[in-house]
């Protein structure tokens, strides 16, 4: 054995080092993640079901953390590559049917049925006028996991580079599609195409709208559904907005915001109220409402138009308990009629929770991390309603 | 085993004065680079607080404060660990070369010995392993010592201390010491297949020599095409997960190590006459 001295050394230094190592990684893991909730105001019960996915800077590392009230946990990324949870837990179910398809999330539609993917015409740029391209969809039956695919080649005979799908639903067994088209210049055009799905026939390609660019403006279509929603939504609301091309900081001339009912088709204009436009830091669109955030150093104020009365209510403004130190909104989202809202104040973040309808603050507390070595920024980028057990 | 236990120890004992002179040029150049950047922040920073009549704070606020990352993106902590890479690099063909380009040629005593010739292949490449896994449990010791260095240097209001994570999540420490199990062993099979496709390499040019070269080269090529075979279906067919990809790719890394074990014995038991 005495011997074998130098290879007993190098081999136990080896098993050692590297155990110590990655227990001390393991711990740090669950130590600086962990992030709790401290009630400023409100019920906890809000809370209670919820689970934030966040996105956290903590000097220059990046990551994405699961925080619940009770647990928070790390999202394990192999080369940063994340699969968004809405995506891992689709994967989950139909492992086979998800296979090799893009994860965005305006590309699916879901119901208790069915599963529909759209695949976006690839290489747009080699397309000439006058040349078209197909819609391509899979359909997955949930019941008889059973899966369908059909392409339908559009009659649009445009000059385009890309081609966006902006949101997808079904209605009346209808497959109804918000067509984005780009060209190299900028220019946008937007339509709606609907697809019969049991004949398996294109029914129409609707021009919606269309964004041009000159020398002096340059007008751009904006979405603003929620992205991680793939169920039906009765509204898909949407921007067009001019900007000043001579402005060095192209400077906003107008914006028009819209909604078009996705069952009747209908597009309908929303003005906003007088000096809103300019301060337009956060829109969310839940349901039947259109929800527009902004912050000051005061407070939040939230304006909501429902869409289905084309109305606004009545703003509703919370001022902040503790000073703020960006005025910008942290982040803002929304679920099953609420909106949450972040905000940095001083080494915190506070999140505030409001009920969209009642126009009613529910929940106001701070999300706090006291294992931290250093500044951290963290914001949502999605809520997710915990299952029941 | 006994055998093979034997010729990892007698190959470790050949290269242990050279790897130990090894480890300390390493530490060597990682401590003074450590006295160096941190003496250097702090007397910048001094410099500049008083011409600009900054306080502490303030010289936080506007140039940031001392960490690991100051060392860690130094030339001293990169070079030093592209050098040793480099050198067990270089000992991949040293460790047969020398066997048979020596003085006295080793390998026609190892070749002879009452064992399977195969055993000196596995010894080899375990040393290798061994050199390897050995600098980069060494490089984890060494960071703590730097850590230390540097905080006794630097003052404690300049000073910040930095969670394991963060650390460990730079580019070059990411690739050594991956946090994620799967890209670990992704990592380190192919690692172990490159060695022993090298190895294999060798042995073909030492069977058959200029001919073998050309026939170390095609094998080369061949090995890396088993390898790449999971990557080029995905990008014909986007069929796999990326989990899946890695885990293929190590599987596929792992049958090319087992073409190269199968090949160097064949090689080492008929081809290779001493």
């Amino acid at each position: 054995m005495k011997k074998y001295w130098q290879l007993l050394l190098i081999a136990g230094i080896i098993v050692v080092t590297f155990t110590v190592h990655y227990i001390q990684v393991a711990n740090a893991k669950g130590k600086d993640y962990d992030f709790t909730f401290e009630k400023i105001s409100g019920d906890d019960k809000y809370i209670d079901s919820l689970m934030f996915k966040t996105s956290l800077q903590y000097g220059m590392v990046y990551n994405s953390l699961l925080i619940s009230k009770d647990e928070s946990s790390l999202i394990e990324t192999v080369h940063n590559r994340e699969i968004p949870l809405m995506f891992q837990k689709l994967i989950d179910e139909h492992k086979n049917f998800m296979r090799g398809k893009a994860l965005i999330a305006n590309n699916y539609f879901e119901d208790d049925t069915k599963l529909i993917y759209m695949k976006e015409p690839e290489e747009g740029w080699k397309v000439k006028a006058g040349d078209t391209y197909s819609y391509e969809v899979d359909i997955l039956d949930k019941v008889k996991d059973e899966k369908t695919s059909f392409s339908i080649k559009s009659q649009l005979n445009n000059r385009y580079n890309w081609v966006f799908y902006s949101d997808i639903t079904v209605v009346n067994n209808e497959l109804k599609l918000i067509v984005k088209q780009v060209d190299n210049d900028g220019s946008e055009k937007m339509y709606q195409v609907i697809i019969d799905l049991k004949k398996q026939q294109l029914l129409s390609e609707t021009l919606l709208e269309e964004a041009a660019i000159d020398e002096a403006t340059r007008t751009s279509i904006e979405a603003y559904n929620s992205y991680s929603n793939l169920g039906h939504e009765k509204y898909h609301v949407y921007s067009i907005s001019s900007f000043d091309m001579k402005s060095p900081e192209l400077n906003l001339i107008s914006s028009q915001f819209r909604a078009i009912n996705m069952e009747t088709n209908e597009i309908i204009d929303i003005q906003l109220p007088d000096g809103l436009e300019q301060k337009l830091q956060s829109i969310e669109v839940d349901d039947n409402y259109l929800v527009i955030a902004y912050s000051t150093k005061e407070g939040i104020v939230i304006y909501r138009y429902n869409i289905g009365q084309q109305r606004w209510l009545e703003p509703i403004t919370a001022s902040n308990t503790e000073k703020v130190l960006n005025p910008d909104l942290n982040s803002t989202t929304s679920l099953n009629g609420k909106l949450y809202v972040m905000t940095e104040v001083n080494n915190d973040f506070v999140l505030k929770i409001f009920d969209i309808q009642q126009g009613a603050l529910l929940y106001e507390g701070k999300v706090i991390n006291k294992n931290m070595k250093q500044k951290y920024y963290i914001h949502i980028t999605d809520v997710y309603e915990l299952e029941s057990k | 085993m006994n055998h093979y236990i034997k010729l990892v120890n007698f190959e470790v004992k050949r290269f242990s004065k050279l790897y130990l002179s090894l480890i300390i040029a390493v530490v060597a150049a990682q401590i003074i680079g450590a006295i160096v950047t941190s003496s250097f922040y702090v007397s910048n920073a001094e410099t500049t607080m008083v011409r600009d009549q900054m306080t502490v704070s303030d010289y936080i606020l506007t140039y940031g404060a001392y960490s690991l990352q100051n060392f860690l993106f130094s030339e001293y902590f990169f070079l030093s660990v592209i050098f040793a890479a480099a050198l067990l690099m270089i000992y991949v063909f040293f460790i047969w070369y020398r066997d048979w380009l020596g003085k006295s040629s080793v390998i026609y005593r190892l070749l002879m010995l009452p064992t399977a010739r195969r055993n000196v292949y596995f010894a080899k490449l375990t040393t290798i392993l061994l050199f390897v896994f050995g600098l980069t449990a060494m490089q984890i010791i060494l960071l703590e010592v730097v850590n230390q260095i540097t905080q006794r240097i630097v003052p404690d209001q300049l000073w910040m201390d930095e969670s394991i994570i963060y650390i460990y999540s730079t580019e070059l420490l990411d690739l050594l010491y991956p946090q994620s199990p799967l890209l670990f062993v992704f990592y380190y099979v192919i690692g172990i297949t490159a060695v022993a496709v090298i190895f294999t390499s060798i042995l073909f040019e030492r069977s058959y020599h200029l001919k073998g070269i050309f026939l170390a080269f095609i094998y080369c090529v061949i090995s890396v095409g088993i390898v790449m075979v999971p990557v080029i279906v995905q990008i014909i067919t986007n069929y796999f997960y990326t989990n899946e990809i890695y885990l293929l790719v190590t599987g596929f890394s792992v049958l090319t190590t087992a073409l190269a074990i199968y090949l160097a014995d064949y090689l080492l038991k008929r081809k290779i006459n001493v």
